[in-house]
């Protein structure tokens, strides 16, 4: 069956027009419908077993109208033309106004992909996903002796949306995303370490050609080996280095958020009105890119049926945009960055982050440790968090390294990294010339609604961020 | 509320699964009516109305275990996804444990978990409850020009629940909430507070005036606050972060997470795990609970579980699986929504409170108080912690200066160990709740 053919069976163009229409009928600048079909997958692998086999098929849209900086929402289970009418009357009860709308019409617009998936992976055969999670088990637990259990966790997800919205859009999507993640745990001595390996990205079924799985579960046993082994982490400010990739959690959590643009429009982000000036060393790009390759944040148009798009958020340093959705962009006088993203029908669109990352620099990773007389290494990081207003964030240590006169030296663990965005972000004093996108982790939670993103940076160095580990 | 037709098409789902080909079955129907309003500066900024209804299915072959969920309740498809899930099943690999609890309890008394006053607010009236909150933060002091929002909703949740051995069981349930976050300026500084309060009956709420208020006065609180050195000091944790903390502790205290060795408490039953003023509970009958059930996700009734008594572990939280793989009683703590199979969660999960009557800062010369925990630094595994906090300094026994921008850490194992004091503050505001506790010393993480 075609992309969002069952989709389109309720919603052809006409029965969408008439649905704006009721959700305008009492006034408003703007409405859309957002209706949704998917098919997830999962399967759960633990202590050598196929724990549970799930498949998922929720099914629903939502009906939005918006006037200013009011929004009314309201959504259905069911997908039928009637139940979603009645989400309309519901959402349009917002408005207190009594104007009228001119009457709508929508055209099909086509999407220009960031990239094409040939053979998606999650339309693979379910043999084919099975036997990838029972060789990551059994390398898992060839890797050492101390490894004592071995989690699996495989999901899949086929996203088919249908946006139609009162500017005469009317688009239909398909998304596809696998996330597989491997955690096996140490112990020995009444010592316990967990490792972490995580597969997957908007991939191809020719994806586990390329990456072996086998490769990604032996790191994940020898990494839970290492942090059995590992010693406390020191507390109080030093110099750190972040190691590429997943480090990128960094520029997520200290700058991303704040540049989300409902925070700018209600004057809450501490990057409230900063356009145009220093907000980072002269070092720091900064970019949110929902096109790159293969990307958890990727797409080729957001959840209010713009286009996704690379944005530049930060240019030597300079705030250059915010992450724009369209009613915030419209209040701000603002165009839509493509970055209106929502977690299902069930939630409307808020300005989110795709693919954020501090872009390549042109320093040597390695001598990027030099001069260092004590700091630490952070080799992989956990999950962050931060509260826009104020700038303060923190991100966890998975594993880090003790830096000695240059050097790395004796694994530590349990740390969290705390800071100010601007302060830290000031501190930049070195970028590596390693840029990597993580593809394969990354969600990010924000007023209940979780969503896949990439993040990604070179090595990066700090002259100072404060430790909080146990040991002083 | 579901409609009937639903109760019965699930009904009829179930015994077409019986037929084709699976021995035990469970359907798990939800449905979830929700009202939220979302206030800024006195102007209704977000209205949102939501009625969510969908069905989750288990399935036991051989034992074998297969499920599938859906919002899509139309005949043709729930067909389709039985005999689908049915071929995925036998994938799955048989374990002894899979297999429905056979029995429901009988019945227990009114919990109080249901009060026709939610089911009965409008929208208007959450609009002048937010509206009340917001105008008294913006009144407590001139500092408060602005809020990040104020929320109020209200919702009303039913569970229809069978299995091949339990006959329809159903119960509803409702909950109010009313969350303001002002903003505190002085300067180019700005920063926010949050005060939440959440209850089963509407009656139980606290008056919106006095939440904008203790919003207000925590954001104002937190001005002016800069890193302390760094150092090992008695850290004293206010009762919310005390239940945050708690909240992150839940894993640990997991009967399969012990069994696969992934928790610091495994092999600790009988032991002294926590100081001789901590008593740890999971209640899934407490009246009026937030986290109050008559039956768990898989139809076992729940219970009042005592895990750490005066210091003592004595208990692990199970479902029905890990009851059965450990040989013990079910816990009734199967937590679930449709979506998702059963898997062990807190009901109502606290630290009970003790007869401390003396605030706890008193006795400290020199240490951290701590009101807000921030990020992920719990790691329930390896029993490390490490996170961020902010607060105020303790100076003799009062607070002296706001703190914020450092770190507390410790070893989970010897942290529970040095509570050295457990107040008698207990509210519950949320589903997992602890009076303030204080921890003997551990390590902060601030400035050089």
């Amino acid at each position: 069956m075609g992309i969002g053919q069952e989709l389109r069976d309720v919603l052809n163009e006409e029965t969408v027009n008439r649905i704006l229409q009721e959700a305008l009928a009492r006034g408003g600048d703007a409405a859309d419908l957002f209706a949704e079909q998917r098919f997830r997958t999962s399967i759960v692998l633990d202590s050598g077993k196929i724990d549970s086999v799930t498949y998922g098929y929720p099914r629903g849209g939502g009906v939005r109208v918006v006037l200013r900086n009011q929004t009314g929402y309201a959504f259905s289970d069911e997908l039928t033309y009637n139940s979603l009418l009645d989400a309309a009357r519901v959402a349009s009860s917002v408005v207190e106004t009594q104007s009228r709308a001119n009457p709508i019409d929508v055209t099909r617009r086509t999407l220009l992909p960031p990239f094409t998936l040939v053979n998606p992976e999650p339309l693979m055969p379910e043999a084919g996903k099975l036997d990838i999670l029972r060789r990551m088990d059994a390398a898992a637990r060839a890797a050492d002796p101390r490894i004592v259990s071995v989690r699996i966790e495989y999901m899949d997800d086929v996203r088919d949306v249908l946006i139609g919205t009162s500017e005469g859009i009317y688009v239909i999507d398909r998304q596809y995303l696998t996330s597989i993640a491997c955690t096996p745990i140490a112990q020995a001595g009444g010592k316990r370490g967990s490792g972490l390996a995580t597969l997957g990205g908007r991939i191809d079924a020719d994806y586990f050609a390329q990456v072996s799985p086998e490769d990604a579960a032996q790191r994940a046993a020898l990494q839970a080996v290492r942090l059995m082994e590992a010693g406390p982490a020191p507390a109080g400010p030093m110099p750190v280095v972040v190691a590429p990739g997943w480090g990128g959690v960094l520029i997520h959590e200290s700058l991303g958020h704040a540049l989300e643009a409902d925070g700018i429009r209600r004057g809450t982000s501490l990057l409230a009105g900063l356009q145009g000036t220093r907000v980072a060393s002269p070092l720091v790009r900064v970019v949110d890119d929902a096109r790159w390759p293969n990307g958890r944040g990727s797409y080729a148009m957001d959840d209010e049926g713009a286009p996704g798009q690379r944005t530049v958020a930060v240019e030597g340093g300079i705030l250059q945009s915010y992450l724009v959705d369209k009613q915030n962009g419209r209040l701000l006088t603002q165009k839509s960055t493509g970055n209106g993203r929502r977690m299902s029908y069930r939630n409307w669109p808020i300005p989110r982050m795709t693919n954020t990352y501090i872009d390549k620099g042109t320093s040597d990773p390695a001598s990027l440790l030099n001069g260092i007389t004590k700091g630490l290494y952070a080799a992989e990081l956990g999950g962050g968090s931060v509260e826009t207003t104020s700038g303060n964030f923190n991100f966890a240590v998975r594993e880090g390294y003790w830096i000695e006169n240059g050097k790395l030296t004796r694994p530590v663990r349990g740390a969290v990294l705390v800071g100010n965005s601007l302060e830290t972000m000031q501190r930049i004093e070195g970028i590596g010339n390693d840029l990597k996108v993580e593809t394969t982790r990354g969600t990010c939670g924000k007023d209940g609604q979780q969503v896949p993103v990439g993040v990604g940076q070179p090595t990066v160095r700090f002259s100072s961020i404060t430790v909080g580990g146990p040991s002083i | 509320m579901p409609r009937q037709p639903a109760y019965d098409l699930a009904d009829k789902v179930r015994v077409q699964a019986e037929r084709s080909g699976a021995q035990e079955v469970e359907t798990y129907l939800e449905t979830n009516t929700t009202i939220e309003v979302r206030i800024r500066q006195g102007q209704l900024e977000l209205l949102s109305q939501s009625a969510i209804q969908g069905l989750g299915l288990r399935m036991f072959r051989d034992r074998r275990m297969g499920f599938f969920y859906t919002t899509d309740l139309r005949e043709t498809v729930l067909t389709e996804l039985v005999n689908r899930t049915l071929a995925l099943t036998n994938e799955a690999t048989p374990r002894e444990e899979n297999k429905l609890p056979e029995y429901l309890a009988s019945s227990q008394s009114d919990l109080e978990i249901y009060d026709p006053a939610v089911v009965q607010l409008r929208p208007e009236d959450l609009v002048k409850m937010a509206r009340a909150a917001e105008d008294s933060a913006f009144a407590k002091n001139e500092r408060i020009q602005t809020t990040r929002d104020v929320r109020c909703g209200a919702s009303l949740y039913e569970v229809f629940f069978s299995n091949t051995f339990i006959a329809r069981q159903t119960f509803r349930a409702t909950s109010v909430w009313l969350a303001a976050t002002p903003i505190a300026t002085e300067g180019a500084q700005k920063r926010e507070g949050t005060y939440v309060d959440r209850k089963r009956f509407l009656s139980d709420l606290a008056r919106p005036e006095q939440i904008g208020e203790r919003a207000a006065e925590r954001a104002l609180a937190r001005l002016g606050a800069a890193a302390v050195a760094s150092g090992r000091v008695p850290v004293v944790f206010s009762a919310e972060a005390a239940a945050i903390f708690l909240q992150g502790l839940f894993p640990a205290l997991s009967a399969l997470n012990v069994i696969e060795q992934r928790s610091f408490l495994a092999g600790k039953i009988g032991q002294p795990v926590a100081g001789p003023s901590v008593t740890i509970i999971d209640d899934g009958t407490m009246r009026r609970g937030l986290g109050t059930r008559y039956f768990d996700g898989e139809g076992v009734q729940t219970h009042r579980t005592v895990l750490v008594e005066r210091g003592i572990l004595r208990q692990y939280v199970h479902s029905a699986a890990t009851a059965r793989r450990m040989n013990v009683p079910a816990t009734g703590n199967g937590i679930r929504s449709y979506d998702s199979l059963p898997t062990i969660g807190p009901t109502n999960f606290y630290i009970d409170a003790f007869s401390k009557t003396r605030p706890l800062i008193e006795d400290v010369a020199q240490g951290l108080y701590v009101n807000g925990l921030a990020g992920f630094g719990m790691d329930t595994v390896s029993g490390e912690y490490s996170q961020q906090v902010d607060g105020h300094w303790i100076e003799k026994g009062v607070l002296a200066k706001p703190v914020e921008g450092v770190t507390v850490a410790g070893r989970l194992d010897e942290m529970l160990l040095g509570i050295d004091a457990v107040g008698r503050d207990l509210d519950f505001r949320n589903n997992i709740a602890s009076p303030t506790i204080r921890f003997k010393e551990l390590t902060v993480g601030g400035a050089a």
